[in-house]
């Protein structure tokens, strides 16, 4: 799914990233891990595309890519409905959202405005979208922070089925987490 | 499925709507600003009528200000930039859309009021019809200079966005006003044809220059 050859990258002259070499084959799940700086969320931006001034090779052949960031994408003056109607990355499926507001316990938050939310909610709202979205590649980036232990089961359970279906998923986490296929140090 | 464009329309357009500040402040200011000058020059009607066109352009532009930091700093700030980013799907378009919206919410309710105020400032009615001319056809452009100062100041504060973004406009004010002060003569329509060749120019080379200028944030 992605190759990458001696990927390098410096942010402000300091080096960041030198010389990585890695795989990612399809079905499969990969923990990154490192220390804080060490560029795993560099990392995830150059295999999405966000940053692309890096020296080496990244080839993949996934068709579309699911990005999730530090920062979530949402807009604090809309609803949660309209964060996730609006997300072009929705796909349409009302019943599938109506099940995902369940299983996240945002049913009855549907209407509130997001600056209303706790940064545990705003993650479940964002989370909504990687249980909904069928994408080849996920990027993940810190999906289980700010979750409490059933969200984090939750999302695990969303990274494993997305598996299943022959999509990839690279994520980041300090914690360890039993789902991945192998790790990923930096 | 809607599209990833017509979702930006929507989701930028709700945005406007429902927080007040970024559609009204432009408008109150833009309010305020002309219910001054007839306080400050007199209510001498042959000179409110002569100061009106530049009075209702420089007051748009400044109104202006208000609102050019809307239109990529939340995106940049919320992390909507890099979804963006990772979709792959066509920058330049999504940049229209949201200048679009940007000159939907701001410029277009101050060309309307700008035709009710015009008459407040003593206008003939033939040249504040060429004041609305001018105003569409200004008013993207100076759209188009303020997504740009926007996104040239993604971390910065609005004051440097302000200060790029004036100098900028200059040309586009001067046609504006030079058009309206003409409105008698045929030389209106060359000033008006030069804003219009401005703007169909300014297009594309502004809105890449916008994405030029996000894509420096992210090297």
């Amino acid at each position: 799914m992605i190759k990458v050859e001696n990927l390098s990258y410096s942010f402000n002259d300091f080096p960041l990233l030198e010389n990585l070499n890695f795989e990612v084959n399809t079905s499969e799940i990969i923990h990154l891990k490192g220390k804080n700086g060490s560029g795993k969320s560099t990392l995830l931006k150059i295999l999405s595309g966000i940053l692309n001034n890096f020296q080496g090779k990244v080839l993949s052949t996934a068709k579309n890519v699911f990005f999730l960031g530090h920062n979530l994408g949402l807009k604090e003056s809309l609803s949660v409905k309209n964060n996730l109607l609006l997300d072009y990355r929705f796909n349409d499926n009302a019943q599938l959202l109506d099940e995902a507001y369940k299983l996240f316990e945002l049913d009855s938050l549907i209407d509130t405005k997001l600056f209303n939310l706790s940064q545990g909610q705003r993650k479940k709202v964002s989370l909504v979208q990687l249980f909904l979205s069928k994408y080849d590649l996920f990027l993940l980036d810190e999906p289980f922070a700010n979750l409490d232990k059933k969200g984090i089961e939750l999302i695990k359970s969303t990274i494993v089925s997305h598996q299943n279906r022959g999509a990839s998923i690279i994520f980041t986490s300090h914690e360890a987490q039993n789902i991945s296929s192998r790790e990923l140090v930096l | 499925m809607k599209s990833f464009y017509y979702k930006t329309f929507q989701r930028d357009s709700k945005v406007y709507l429902s927080r007040s500040s970024s559609f009204l402040g432009p408008i109150v200011f833009f309010l305020i600003t002309i219910t001054l000058y007839p306080l400050a020059f007199g209510s001498d009607e042959e000179q409110l009528a002569e100061l009106a066109s530049g009075i209702i352009w420089i007051s748009i532009l400044l109104a202006n200000l208000l609102s050019h930091q809307f239109i990529f700093n939340e995106d940049y700030k919320d992390g909507s930039l890099d979804l963006v980013l990772a979709s792959g799907k066509s920058l330049f378009v999504w940049a229209s859309i949201k200048i679009f919206v940007n000159w939907y919410f701001s410029s277009l309710p101050l060309i309307f009021l700008s035709l009710v105020t015009s008459f407040m400032l003593y206008l003939p009615l033939d040249a504040a019809l060429i004041l609305a001319l001018t105003l569409f056809l200004g008013t993207p452009i100076l759209s188009m200079f303020g997504a740009l100062a926007g996104a040239l100041t993604l971390e910065r504060g609005n004051i440097v966005g302000s200060s790029i973004v004036i100098p900028m406009c200059l040309p586009a004010l001067i046609l504006g006003i030079l058009a309206i002060q003409s409105y008698k003569n045929e030389e209106v329509l060359f000033y008006i044809f030069l804003l219009a060749a401005f703007l169909f120019f300014s297009i594309p080379i502004l809105i890449a220059s916008c994405l030029g200028a996000i894509r420096l944030h992210f090297e």
